[in-house]
């Protein structure tokens, strides 16, 4: 198995993440994977933002706010 | 007479390699030998679902199909529950390579080699249909 640094988006309301996690590339046909615990952050990062908990969040993500553009 | 026998026969062969393999898995999950494709995690997101609502309904589950044969290794469809209740579908699978995980997989799959389980979890089910292609 190897590991690779990727970056996954979280979009909840007007609000974004990029999450920092590992995808586990393996030989099975299941790949790319993430582990339980990269999982769970990103679950993590999604309560808090849809909670408005942007300070917890922030802990574990960089976060964004969309702004509509008027074109 | 005999061909009763039979079936009979071979449906408890059936139930215990069922149960043999969903007791792999939970050992797997216990053990948090676990991982979760990435897609299966994007399918489990879009529909509100928790992976830990995931690992820990596993142990009420209640094996609804297994695929023995599935070519990636063996898989077992199971209906969870979240916390609220509401039924879940999951597929939970063992990589036929040698990995030592259960795999997540949100319909569409966890990973793992030889030794790990695949989980499938497809979503609530407000129709209990079954969609899964493990």
């Amino acid at each position: 198995m190897t590991k690779k640094h990727r970056t996954k988006f979280i979009h909840e309301g007007q609000y974004a993440a990029a999450v920092e996690v590992d995808w586990i590339e393996s030989e099975t046909g299941w790949s790319p994977c993430l582990s339980v615990e990269d999982a769970q952050k990103l679950d993590e990062v999604r309560e808090a933002l849809k909670t408005g908990d942007l300070k917890k969040a922030g802990h574990l993500a960089r976060v964004f706010q969309l702004t509509p553009l008027a074109v | 007479m005999v061909t009763k026998g039979v079936a009979v026969a071979a449906r408890l062969r059936y139930d215990l390699l069922m149960s043999d393999l969903f007791h792999r898995i939970l050992d797997l999950i216990a053990r948090r030998q676990v991982l979760i494709s990435d897609h299966g995690y994007d399918e489990l997101a879009a529909d509100g679902i928790l992976i830990r609502d995931i690992l820990e309904g596993a142990t009420e589950g209640a094996i609804v199909e297994e695929y023995p044969t599935y070519c990636k290794g063996p898989c077992v469809l199971v209906l969870q529950k979240d916390r609220e209740g509401k039924p879940i579908h999951v597929v939970w699978g063992i990589p036929n390579r040698r990995i030592i995980q259960p795999s997540l997989l949100p319909r569409i799959g966890l990973t793992q080699a030889a030794g790990q389980t695949i989980f499938s979890g497809e979503g609530h089910d407000k129709k209990a249909s079954h969609k899964v292609h493990p």
